[in-house]
């Protein structure tokens, strides 16, 4: 393999560094523990802003094929399984207008997570996004055999809560606030081998150091909310209000949104635009997870 | 991590409406000096940090397949939204009228967006369904009064319309759900499909409120409503008050 993935760098460190591991450790094991699952679905416009509002939000389902064209292309080429993408405690108000927040779900079992977004990879190596250093840089740029090796080896499946704050206790350290840190301003202080973490030539989007989670397997809404494991929700103010006018009208069959309307607890602060109620939500999740 | 002068910044885009009617408020799209599109965390703040910067190509697709909408470059301003309004909600706009309306920039589609301190937004929606609130009331008491199926049919319109401009829990809303009730019993084929998830909204919004309130309330209301149109002067406004920022369980 050209680049080692960045739990390799665990069997190099030095005394200090495998000290300060340690003493991160438990906090990190605690910290991913707790760590929601965060889905921002339903484009705005499109099929798939229609798809998503009757497959999640009428009838309760998140489905593998909730993803961009480029999305499943990139799955194939990096031999990555069909998953629907979470964010491990991150919204990102470009996915959608409805974010759904989930505490450790069943079908996690179906998981496969990466430290980084799948979405950085396989840059063409020009264009605005390689020169503004929003791939994956420099793993992106290696021939697509080798990022899907990187992929591979750097990919947790079912049980990714209890590896991943090996991750965390070693590239955040105690600082486990920076994972929710807007922008750069979360990298890890401590670079990997890849270089990815490098503040000179590295990736500058948080999305290359957060826990991407797919799960290879329809999701049932229904059950995650009869069980308790929809921790929060929120919807942009003008689609709740169409969702509601169109739930009622004649002949609708009974809405999955309805139901959560009923048990969730949904986040909502009065006169917000969506984007200050994805920052409450953040600020909600980060709380949930002790920090 | 830098945190930018909102006199180094530009608006750009706007995240766009989702449906045909309705109002929306937006946290605006800025571009800095460097040419980077970003998402402040905030628009409160003295300065700018960026929640999320869009890689160009992310940003491109966003504006083509018209999730966001491009704007009229404008300087960012501290505090300040976009308040985007569909042409229908700009239509019952013009059926009130508001009397101190925003500074509308024409946008295609039919969207007209206005660029303003938050505190103006708000209190320009809380008038929005003040005025939207006082007309379904009277052309309610219209119908009760003259069998008039049109105004009801108006009503209930601009009170869907309503939604879109009041805060879940309000006692304003409230109100909306209260009259849409009086309009659905009104007309017994919608009073069974459509009224039991409103209703249903209308109690998860407001959990200090049971069917059976919710109910009294709706009689109440149509009693008052039909008298005011058979004693216009007689009448009050309804004196719930139109509290748009707390929780106000009682109407």
């Amino acid at each position: 393999m050209t680049v080692e993935p960045a739990l390799a760098a665990l069997g190099g460190m030095n005394a200090a560094e495998r000290d300060a591991y340690d003493q991160a450790l438990p906090a990190a094991i605690e910290f991913v523990a707790k760590l929601p699952l965060v889905r921002v679905v339903v484009p705005h416009y499109g099929l798939r802003n229609a798809l998503e509002t009757d497959d999640v939000l009428r009838d309760g389902k998140l489905l593998p094929s909730h993803k961009s064209a480029r999305s499943a292309d990139g799955e194939q080429q990096l031999g990555a399984a069909d998953g629907i993408y979470f964010h491990a405690g991150r919204t990102h108000s470009v996915y959608g207008k409805v974010a759904l927040v989930f505490s450790e779900l069943e079908e996690e079992n179906r998981a496969e997570v990466t430290h980084f977004g799948l979405g950085g990879l396989l840059c063409p190596g020009t264009g605005a996004d390689h020169d503004e250093r929003r791939c994956v840089s420099p793993v992106a740029h290696l021939p697509p055999p080798e990022q899907a090796e990187f992929v591979a080896a750097s990919t947790w499946r079912s049980d990714w809560r209890q590896e991943a704050p090996q991750f965390a206790a070693a590239y955040f350290g105690s600082a486990l606030d920076a994972y929710f840190a807007a922008e750069a301003e979360g990298r890890p202080e401590r670079c990997d081998p890849a270089g990815v973490f490098d503040p000179t030539t590295g990736c500058l989007d948080w999305r290359a150091w957060t826990f991407e989670v797919r799960i290879a397997a329809e999701v049932d809404l229904h059950r995650a909310l009869d069980s308790g494991r929809v921790m929060m929700w929120a919807m942009e103010e003008q689609l709740y209000n169409e969702l509601i006018l169109r739930a009622a009208n004649a002949g609708e069959p009974p809405w999955w949104f309805s139901k959560l309307q009923k048990q969730g607890r949904r986040i909502s602060p009065p006169n917000a635009s969506f984007e200050d109620v994805l920052v409450a939500v953040d600020a909600e999740v980060k709380q949930s997870c002790g920090i | 991590m830098w945190d930018l002068n909102w006199s180094s910044l530009t608006v750009v885009a706007s995240d766009g409406l989702v449906g045909k009617r309705g109002v929306a408020l937006r946290t605006p799209v800025l571009r800095d000096e460097g040419g980077r599109v970003l998402l402040p965390s905030t628009v409160d703040d003295e300065t700018v940090k960026p929640r999320h910067v869009l890689p160009s190509a992310e940003y491109r697709e966003l504006l083509d397949t018209n999730v966001w909408i491009s704007v009229r470059a404008l300087q960012a301003k501290q505090g300040h939204i976009l308040v985007l309004r569909s042409a229908s909600f700009r239509s019952a706009c013009h059926t009130v009228p508001l009397s101190k309306d925003l500074r509308w920039v024409e946008h295609p589609g039919g969207i007209t967006i206005a660029y303003v301190d938050r505190a103006l937004a708000v209190s320009w929606r809380a008038q929005c369904a003040e005025r939207f609130v006082g007309r379904a009331e009277r052309w309610i008491g219209e119908h009760l009064c003259f069998d008039s199926p049109v105004s009801l049919e108006k009503a209930q319109t601009i009170l869907e319309q309503s939604l879109f401009v009041t805060n879940q829990g309000t006692s304003v809303r409230q109100r909306v759900f209260v009259l849409l009730g009086v309009i659905l019993a009104e007309v017994s084929s919608s009073y069974t499909s459509f009224w039991p998830i409103l209703e249903a909204t209308a109690l998860v919004e407001s959990p200090a409120l049971d069917h059976s309130q919710l109910n009294e309330h709706i009689q109440t209301a149509r009693r008052e409503l039909k008298a005011r149109c058979e004693s216009p002067k007689k009448s009050a406004t309804w004196a719930g008050g139109y509290e748009q920022h707390s929780h106000t369980p009682s109407l």
